[in-house]
């Protein structure tokens, strides 16, 4: 056989358009505070403190969070499930490096500059309609542009975590951990006296010997 | 001699420790070493970046466990985020959180090894008597059809109908309740991971563990490793406390896993001619999301018990694979599942019909599958690792097929509607639109591909010319360095990897053992 040849290469104008260098200036500009002039968003703060995301980045990820989770009877909604804050903690634990890197990318997101060169749009991501927030969004994950289906993919990743996390939307969809075999008393051995025998098991169906 | 399990909240000043074995990682490859090690009455300290979590904080929710127990937060992926990553980092590494299936290596991958890598004294015959033990000591035992979770009846009926292949899964679990929260930790202990196993054997026989302590890089004279130099970490906010354990071992044994294990040398600029971290395969792997009228309700049940091996081999230049299910939980099916808004939550509103069929592709056996790299993003002792994993046209054809066979079961099965895993998904309602997927685009982050094996990276061969680790896991160029892990793997298996793993350290412990006594 002839060896794997490389993926056929999305972008068109490659030289210019090369992951790393255009990328890099790309996330330049998503952070730099002097292109984005006109102002997105802004909502109230939580009273607990942002720990990452500085506040036009909470409101972005907030905003692109109440599309993801529109008002559904016995769901929780974004503002519920305070999903800007949870994902904020969530990067809170993660790499420093990579919570810049998503700090960034929604700049680069809500940027009008960016807009414009993408899309023709001057408004920011979080100040538009409903429904053309849809369609920016939608159109990172079609883009032509690997980059731009990244961020897609590493915003709605987050969004998505943070918001399944919260028990209220995790039992939405039917999950609910089985009672009365979690014991968060339970010894946590660390080679000081006997080990402890295992846990107690409820036997059901299915069980084991 | 008692040994002890510190974690970082004890580690208050900066220390130092010496001992005959330092081995760095506490998962499949790690656990059985520090055993083995441990038994033979051997100074052992172990050290893991993850925490120490046990059954007490195994609460059944995704929210505790992804971020205390995965790799980055369970959000590892490849550079361009094409392959999400599952990996574990916890005291037991994966097989803390692993979905238990337990398989021997296919012998044919082990010939492999021998005849296209160089690979010396690994066969079917040589590791019998080690998987004997494992498989004696871990319960590995059979899960009768009987038992199957609803998700997995499906699978076996739908391969039955199809006329192809079926097979039920080992699982090393005692007295299992069958929660199917095992990706979440198990919170009976029924799972008989590293953790409670042989962990606890050698803490008994005089191990030191330190959990939440990072190796970061490791010290050399000549081709002495002469000190492992370590960051404790906060277990709250897993952030480096400022205190540095320093190990100062005999020899020193790499087992912090593919991708990580590969960091970790090149951290310490061990880069094995150019080789280390190369040769990584990942067990790429397509989900089949199918809907059924019935309740599958595939977040309850033993999560892993009916497997099909039917296209492993496709023949050459072709990428075979692996058919299973996986346990569906809300946050993990929310990241994989197509859409966005309205859309996408009538899709997790259906989440108790679901059931998934993955089709893990065997990655590394055909010529020029050379898989991915692991590599630093920068030079110092704390720059992020980064893993980058092509996608061919030679993988997305596998993939391709192997979403045609999957869709084609689930209707087999029962199913009402299948959906592909693109961004935007093919939506099949009968076996007549299976045909839709060949216009589909296949492209990276147009279609979702995932990793739960990571292999290779520290590649064991016959030639220093090609490969990181010799045929008794020494690094080719220093005299007390071994690597005992899933990264040796020349290839990939094909069948899911913990036991092999296993397998392979329980082997390999024998040649540790010999090192420290300078007789390597
Ligand atoms: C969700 C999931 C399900 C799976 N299901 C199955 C299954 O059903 N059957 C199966 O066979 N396999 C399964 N696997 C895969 C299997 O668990 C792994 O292949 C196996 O555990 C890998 O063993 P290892 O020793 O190579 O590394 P690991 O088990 O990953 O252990 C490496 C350990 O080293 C630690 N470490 C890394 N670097 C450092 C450092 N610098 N300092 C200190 N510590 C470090 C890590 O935190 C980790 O705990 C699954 C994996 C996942 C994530
Ligand atoms: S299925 Fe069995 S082994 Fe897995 S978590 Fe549940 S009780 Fe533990």
């Amino acid at each position: 056989m002839s060896p794997p040849r490389p993926a056929p290469e999305a972008l068109t104008r490659r030289r210019l358009l090369k992951r790393g260098l255009f990328g890099g200036a790309l996330l330049a500009l998503g952070g730099s505070a002097a292109l984005a002039t006109r102002g997105g968003l802004s909502l109230p703060l939580p009273p607990e403190g942002l720990q990452v995301l500085g506040p036009r980045e909470y409101a972005t990820l907030q905003a692109l969070a109440r599309r993801a989770f529109p008002p559904r009877p016995g769901w929780p909604d974004a503002d519920t499930a305070r999903v800007a804050l949870t994902a904020d903690g969530l990067l809170a634990r993660g790499d420093p490096a990579v919570a810049k890197e998503v700090k960034d990318l929604l700049g680069l997101f809500d940027n009008a500059l960016a807009g414009f060169l993408f899309a023709g749009r001057v408004t920011p991501f979080s100040r538009l309609a409903p429904e053309a927030q849809d369609a920016a969004f939608e159109a990172w994950r079609t883009s032509r542009l690997v980059l731009l289906r990244t961020g897609h993919q590493a915003l709605r990743t987050l969004v998505y975590s943070a918001y399944y996390v919260h028990p209220a939307a995790a039992a939405a969809t039917g999950y609910v951990p089985p009672e009365g075999f979690h014991d968060a008393n339970a010894v946590a051995w660390k080679g000081e006296g006997p080990r402890p025998a295992p846990g107690p098991v409820t036997r059901k169906e299915g069980s084991t010997p | 001699m008692s040994g002890r399990i510190f974690t970082g909240d004890e580690l208050t000043e900066d220390r130092v420790v010496t001992c005959d074995v330092c081995v760095v990682g506490s998962g499949a490859g790690g656990g059985v070493l520090g055993h083995e090690l441990a038994r033979r009455g051997l100074d052992v300290v172990m050290l893991e970046e993850g925490g120490y979590r046990t059954r007490r904080d195994f609460d059944m929710k995704e929210a505790t466990a992804y971020p205390a127990m995965y790799q980055e937060l369970a959000n590892r992926a490849t550079d361009d985020l094409a392959i999400s990553i599952l990996q574990g980092r916890t005291v037991g590494g994966g097989t803390t959180v692993n979905w238990c299936a337990s398989f021997r290596t296919p012998p044919e991958i082990l010939q492999r090894w021998r005849d296209v890598h160089g690979v010396k004294g690994l066969d079917e015959a040589t590791l019998a008597p080690h998987w004997d033990w494992l498989e004696e000591r871990l319960h590995i035992r059979d899960w009768p059809i009987e038992q199957a979770n609803r998700n997995n009846q499906l699978l076996w009926e739908g391969l039955g109908k199809l006329g192809y292949s079926r097979g039920t899964v080992k699982r090393n679990v005692k007295s299992c309740a069958a929660l199917g929260v095992c990706g979440l930790g198990c919170p009976t202990d029924a799972k008989q991971s590293m953790l409670v196993t042989l962990i606890p054997d050698a803490v008994e026989q005089g191990m030191r563990l330190f959990a939440n302590v990072s190796a970061r890089r490791l010290e050399l004279d000549g081709s002495r490793v002469v000190a492992v130099h370590a960051d404790v970490l906060d277990p709250r906010t897993d952030r480096p406390t400022g205190k540095r354990l320093t190990v100062k071992p005999k020899v020193t044994a790499v087992c912090g896993g593919a991708i990580n294990s590969p960091a970790l040398l090149l951290r310490s600029g061990l880069d094995g001619r150019g080789l280390v971290g190369k040769r990584l395969f990942l067990h790429p792997v397509v989900i089949s999301t199918g809907r059924f009228r019935e309740r599958v309700e595939a977040f309850f049940g033993a999560p892993l018990t009916v497997y099909s091996r039917q296209f492993i081999d496709r023949g050459p230049g072709k990428l075979g694979w692996l058919i299973e299910v996986p346990p569906i939980h809300p946050v993990l099916a929310s990241v994989t599942m197509p859409g966005f808004g309205a859309a996408h939550q009538e899709l997790m509103a259906q989440l108790p019909y679901a059931n998934a069929v993955i089709s893990i592709t065997l990655d590394g056996v055909q010529p020029g599958d050379v898989g991915g790299t692991v590599s630093l993003r920068g030079e110092s002792e704390y720059s992020r690792l980064k893993v980058e994993y092509p996608l061919t046209d030679f993988h997305w054809e596998g993939f391709r097929e192997a979403l045609k066979v999957a869709a084609r079961l689930q209707f087999a099965a029962g199913a009402e509607q299948v959906l592909s895993p693109h961004s935007s998904p093919v939506v099949m309602r009968s076996e007549k639109d299976v045909a839709l997927l060949d216009p589909a685009p296949y492209a990276p982050l147009m279609c979702r591909v995932a990793s739960a094996h990571q292999m290779g990276g520290c590649a064991m061969g016959g030639s220093r010319e090609t490969s990181v680790v010799d045929s008794t896991l020494r690094y080719w160029d220093a005299d007390n360095l071994f690597v005992v892990d899933g990264s040796v793997f020349p290839t990939a298996l094909g069948v899911n990897p913990m036991q092999t793993i296993l397998g392979v350290a329980h082997w390999g412990s024998q040649h540790v053992a010999a090192a420290v006594g300078g007789r390597s």
